[in-house]
């Protein structure tokens, strides 16, 4: 449940996972040894949205691992999910973190020195840190790629566990956790696959490794 | 009638692309300085950052002038500004599962046919508002207007208030009233869009204050 004990950190995509439900691509996500599983879905009503956070928080529940809701506060609230993740636009940081107390986690993202220092002054649970490489799916809402570097910055400057998110993929998650990050946030590099629970779990291997070398 | 905490009548609910001059926050002014009890805040087109910032701001507004303020569906827009409730819609989350995790705020519904109603007070809402009672552009997507004598039959069959919505203005409030006799009235565009305001929101207040 403690991010800092955090590896992999799977967010559900409607669309990239070829239209399979949020709660099959969660079972396979913590099949494959996910730690967190995110619900990310901009298409659904509020509404809709609680009903598919119930069922994914059911899902953690059952293998004993994190769920979250990207964005929407109340909805984490009413679903009684473990956590919610907000972006810098979605919710000042200091004032989500009143409403969401520990021990509910709350993470966001950091992209920028600024948001970064927001985050940590809003003591949240943990930081998204991001993109760091180029992404394609997300190209509206993520900026431009803030590298390895800024891991690097991120890391000397808190303590507070690092998600490192935005084009990371097998090949490239070693490099990401050398570099400071707790744990790889993915979408593409495995909700596209047919097989998304070995997927993770390579994942998972090349992650453990890492941190075991670094 | 019970009527718990609801003690407004005309419900203004804001659509900041139709103020006129000065924006949102100073047409928001002249209506609470005219009388207007109540505000829904109603932005759907806002980041959550944005909309947390102007929510912040109607709230020092309203409680300077001792109104009440509501915010759309987010309810956790809502519990950071300490509004005094959130309103829900047909997309929101139910009625039951947000009176769970606000605190005590007051729930108001927004609610299309006899049957919503009904589910609505059964789900513990505190007050609705239903229409569209008259033809109005923003409120087409819910289909033709319900008329004054569906509204007196929900007005009839629930036992907490609802307010008119959709086409009211000054001078279709008074049969509103008269024949569909709701608790008050909600409306945007009358008091948003007026060339004034302040006058708009004054004469409404006074069309409705006669039925009260």
């Amino acid at each position: 449940m403690d991010p800092s004990g955090w590896s992999v950190y799977v967010i559900t995509d409607y669309r990239l996972s070829g239209m399979r439900p949020h709660a099959l691509v969660a079972e396979e996500a913590f099949r494959g040894g996910a730690d967190v599983v995110q619900l990310r879905d901009k298409g659904q009503t509020p509404g809709e949205l609680l009903k598919t956070a119930r069922g994914l928080r059911e899902i953690a529940e059952s293998f004993k691992r994190v769920f979250i809701v990207n964005d929407r506060i109340d909805i984490a609230l009413a679903s009684l999910a473990h956590g919610v993740h907000v972006g810098y636009d979605d919710f000042p940081y200091p004032a989500a973190r009143s409403i969401y107390p520990k021990p509910l986690l709350l993470g966001a993202s950091a992209g920028t020195a600024l948001e970064l220092r927001e985050a940590c002054a809003a003591g949240v649970d943990y930081i998204g840190v991001g993109p760091v490489f180029e992404t394609w799916e997300a190209k509206g809402d993520a900026g431009s790629p803030v590298g390895l570097s800024f891991i690097k910055e991120a890391r000397k400057a808190t303590d507070i566990p690092l998600v490192a998110i935005g084009g990371i993929n097998h090949e490239n998650a070693a490099s990401v956790i050398k570099a400071g990050a707790t744990a790889v946030a993915v979408i593409s590099a495995v909700v596209c696959e047919d097989e998304i629970c070995g997927s993770v779990k390579r994942l998972r291997d090349v992650v453990l490794e890492a941190k075991r070398s670094r | 009638m019970e009527t718990g905490e609801i003690d407004f009548r005309v419900y203004l609910i804001t659509d900041r692309h139709q103020a006129k001059r000065g924006g949102l926050l100073e047409v928001l002014e002249e209506a609470l300085e005219s009388g207007i009890g109540a505000i829904q805040l109603r932005e759907k087109d806002m980041t959550g950052r944005d909309l947390f910032q102007l929510a912040s701001e109607a709230r020092k507004l309203t409680a300077r002038y001792g109104a009440k303020l509501f915010v759309n569906d987010r309810i956790d827009v809502a519990l950071s500004v300490t509004a005094d409730g959130v309103h829900l819609g047909e997309a929101s989350i139910p009625v039951a599962d947000a009176k769970r995790i606000c605190g005590g705020m007051t729930v108001g519904r927004s609610t299309h046919s006899l049957q919503s109603a009904k589910r609505a007070e059964e789900e513990g809402a505190d007050f609705l508002t239903f229409g569209p009672v008259f033809k109005t552009p923003s409120k087409e997507a819910f289909g033709p207007p319900a008329g004054v004598v569906k509204l007196a039959e929900v007005v009839r069959a629930v036992g907490i208030p609802v307010f008119a919505l959709g086409g009211i203005k000054p001078d279709t409030i008074d049969r509103v009233m008269a024949e569909g006799k709701p608790f008050g009235v909600a409306l945007i565009s009358a008091i948003i869009a007026a060339p004034s305001p302040g006058k708009a929101a004054a004469l409404v207040l006074e069309k409705t204050a006669v039925h009260g």
